[in-house]
């Protein structure tokens, strides 16, 4: 396993306001170019797991057990000074509502231009030049045009499509999108699962897709971890979570999908129209 | 599409917002009818005029041209008189995404839900508050919550007292914007549950959501709305199996399901493309 970038054994965050730990017992192993869904409601964990991954846990908790290997190193002792070299780097998010993560007062094109300046070390024409290319990349139709945009002037979809750019520029080996198109139109949603997708194979980018939709998941993962109350519930392979769950919790995940969504109507064999 | 008369019919309805260079047509000539007892999905993405539509039906937004009939009552020629003595009657109703707005935060969850039947008079406090139980009962929950603030219960027991507020007058059509998006899973399913257990002969509902997977199950028929327009109503396998409309197709192509669809990428990439220009 050569190309293990992400290896997390046995990790436990505990949470001193409460006394309580937040997550337990969360190991999963993540190469290059793989996806790994982790799925999970509001206080499952989910996102202080990602945290713990970025070394950002908020004040009062703590990776009290397990490893964190990043490229081969344990990071679950490293300094903050440390941290920085490495987060955005090597490492790096998205998360929910895309706005909230970039100035209103500055044009969306001018921040990722920032972020390759101080990350890849480029000068301020390369960085321009640059800019122009990542943001044709993520198959942005007039790259010249949204450069000069400023958040509020653009779609949520878009938005988010800038900050994966601004995310992906210092070219880190995973990418954590944490419930990255959750608020977003289906249609947005299914784009930027796509670019997700493409982004995976063909940068060979290691994606962690967290959820609290299965589905969304499903599109895009070859394992699932499904969290419930800081423990893992499941995990495996997505076609054995998705086609044969152990887990009640997971039955009923999938429940809503096959009572309620397309998948009744859908004839399994035929292709999507 | 049957023989019934209509419960709602929508008839040639534009409907505008703004005034005078800022003036734009949210509603192109809607045309939809909605038969008693059913149930039917109103589907389209951020400003396709979903909302609006649904505004213009219970006389929030005044149509410029078209009618709108409810039992063949004109509601498009009420006074303004006329229509608050309509909506007291509350055979329309409404439920909201969020039910922290629409539930009054300093009322408990007794006296929201009993709002309707005070305003409609006729009843002593005695017979309200035994309706209000009963309504209680009907959506599951405990009685021990009515004397509760919307804030001191959890969103899916708001989200079914904002439901039995709008069953308490037996309405004939209710209309539902977005009832479980800011659910969780677990109530998602209850609550998409307890109002497919509601639906029947004297409770048509609309579910108006961006997302077609997750109340394609729930409903009968599906209108989708694309920038203004209705672009197709058909029956829901119908629509899911044969959708005829480019962003329909791109509709269904997109709601996430448990096969993955990885391999659909392309497929949608070129209707991205066919719909980006016209």
């Amino acid at each position: 396993m050569s190309d293990t970038v992400l290896a997390v054994d046995d990790l436990t965050v505990h949470n001193h306001l409460d006394d309580t730990p937040a997550v337990s017992g969360v190991s999963f192993e993540l190469s290059a170019g793989e996806v790994l869904g982790i799925v999970g409601e509001s206080g499952s964990g989910k996102t202080i797991t990602c945290r713990a991954l970025l070394g950002v846990l908020p004040d009062l908790f703590e990776v009290t057990g397990g490893a964190i290997r990043l490229l081969g190193r344990d990071v679950t002792s490293l300094t903050e000074r440390e941290w920085t070299q490495l987060r955005g780097s090597r490492i790096s998010a998205v998360f929910q509502d895309p706005a909230s993560y970039l100035n209103p007062s500055i044009p969306v094109g001018k921040q990722l231009e920032e972020v390759l300046r101080v990350k890849n070390r480029l000068r301020r024409k390369d960085a321009r030049a640059k800019a122009m290319e990542l943001l044709a990349a993520v198959h942005i139709r007039d790259p010249e045009y949204v450069y000069q945009q400023f958040p509020h002037e653009l779609s949520g979809g878009m938005l988010q499509r800038v900050l994966i750019t601004t995310a992906i520029a210092p070219e880190p080996a995973i990418l954590i999108a944490d419930e990255a198109t959750t608020a977003l139109d289906v249609t947005v949603q299914a784009e930027i699962i796509d670019l997700l997708a493409d982004l995976a194979e063909r940068l060979g980018l290691a994606l962690i897709v967290v959820s609290h939709d299965l589905a969304v998941v499903a599109q895009l993962c070859q394992q699932i971890i499904v969290l419930r109350g800081g423990l893992v519930v499941e995990q495996g392979a997505t076609d054995q979570v998705l086609f044969s769950p152990r887990h009640e919790y997971t039955r009923l995940l999938l429940e809503e999908h096959h009572r309620f969504g397309l998948e009744r109507f859908l004839t399994s064999t035929e292709p999507r129209p | 599409m049957t023989d019934i008369a209509p419960l709602l019919s929508v008839e040639g309805v534009d409907v505008h917002y703004g005034r005078g260079a800022r003036r734009k047509q949210a509603i192109h000539a809607a045309d939809f009818a909605i038969a008693p007892g059913e149930v039917v999905g109103l589907i389209g993405e951020t400003g396709s005029g979903k909302s609006t539509l649904a505004r213009a039906i219970i006389g929030l937004v005044r149509p410029e041209a078209g009618r709108i009939a409810f039992h063949e009552e004109d509601l498009t020629a009420l006074t303004p008189a006329k229509w608050r003595a309509f909506r007291r009657t509350g055979v329309i109703q409404y439920v909201f995404q969020d039910p922290l707005r629409s539930l009054d935060p300093d009322m408990t969850l007794h006296d929201s839900v009993a709002e309707p039947l005070l305003i409609r008079g006729g009843l002593t406090r005695a017979q309200i508050t035994e309706k209000v139980r009963r309504q209680f009962g009907k959506v599951l929950l405990d009685e021990t919550l009515l004397s509760r603030l919307p804030g001191q219960v959890s969103g899916g027991q708001r989200q079914r007292a904002a439901i039995a507020r709008a069953l308490l007058t037996e309405p004939r059509l209710l209309i539902l914007d977005e009832p479980v998006s800011a659910l969780d899973s677990a109530n998602r399913v209850q609550i998409l549950e307890l109002l497919h257990a509601l639906a029947g002969p004297d409770v048509a509902l609309l579910f108006i959501s961006h997302d077609l997977g997750s109340v394609a199950g729930i409903t009968d028929r599906v209108i989708v709305l694309y920038r203004g327009r209705i672009v197709e109503v058909d029956r829901t396998d119908s629509i899911i199996n044969r959708p005829a409309h480019p962003y329909t197709k791109l509709l269904v192509g997109s709601a996430p399901t448990l096969t993955a669809g990885g391999s659909d990428r392309q497929w949608r990439d070129r209707l991205r493309a066919e719909l980006g220009a016209a």
